[in-house]
């Protein structure tokens, strides 16, 4: 399922997918909020700094595990320094922080492809733990 | 995002939000969102000063889903409340919500939680020594 992400209401409908999905998966509850919370702050991202994207979200399977994978993409400004965007911070307040430090910690894997100018493309994935 | 004076009642009665004594007790709404917390910071700032509020209770009970900017505006709340003398307790965060608040390197030292209204009453009641 792929969501456009352009207004701040569109995060409300990818928060609400993502919990659906994630809990048709078969992840408990806690760890529903934890995924819809990361697609909540990539969500956040793609409106503050590329105004528009789209947030994609499936269901995976690799052996007998079953997953969730998450791909954020956006055509904005992209992101200058990596390493940076993914030191740990605070992010209460007026966040300058993008959180990806944190989605990385709430999921299993994270990957990120970015290029100043051209977009930023972040696929992340969970698995339900056996 | 400034709400006209006159509306004050009005928005109280919209957000549910009551007070008992010198205590204003807030039910989050569930799909809460940047706009709405600013609403009800707004909602109860604006109270702390009308009528000399003491005491918040925030109950976040009902939210599942709570990004690190909501967080925020929560969290901005319950300091702006104390620095006009109010102290805020939040009343039961969900598990999946306190997970993700740790995994999102929110401060959270320096606010208060109770997980029941009368704890957060209680726990509300003995800091007030000045009453």
């Amino acid at each position: 399922m792929i969501i456009k992400i352009e207004q701040p209401s569109d995060n409300a409908h990818a928060v609400i997918s993502v919990k659906k999905l994630s809990a048709e998966i078969g992840f408990d509850s806690v760890q529903q909020s934890l995924i819809a919370t990361a697609v909540s702050e990539l969500s956040t991202n793609i409106i503050r700094y590329a105004e528009k994207g789209s947030i994609q979200i499936r269901h995976i399977q690799s052996g007998l595990k079953d997953g969730i994978q998450i791909v954020a993409e956006d055509e904005g400004p992209g992101i200058k320094n990596i390493t940076r965007a993914l030191t740990s911070q605070y992010s209460t307040g007026n966040s300058l922080g993008l959180g990806l430090s944190s989605v990385k910690r709430i999921m299993d894997e994270f990957e990120i492809e970015t290029e100043p100018g051209s977009g930023t493309r972040i696929s992340v994935r969970k698995w339900i733990q056996t | 995002m400034r709400l006209p004076e006159s509306n004050n009642q009005e928005n109280l009665n919209a957000l549910g939000i009551y007070e008992m004594g010198n205590c204003l007790i807030i039910p989050a709404p569930q799909d809460i969102n940047p706009n709405s917390a600013l609403i009800i910071q707004q909602t109860i700032l604006s109270e702390v000063e009308r009528k000399s509020i003491k005491k918040i209770l925030y109950d976040v009970s009902v939210i599942s889903v709570l990004d690190s900017k909501t967080y925020g505006i929560l969290w901005g709340t319950a300091q702006m409340a104390a620095m006009m003398g109010a102290r805020t307790v939040f009343i039961s965060f969900q598990p999946g919500v306190a997970s993700a608040l740790v995994d999102l390197d929110s401060d959270i030292d320096s606010i208060q939680t109770a997980s029941t209204l009368e704890e957060g009453l209680e726990i509300i009641k003995m800091g007030s020594v000045n009453e």
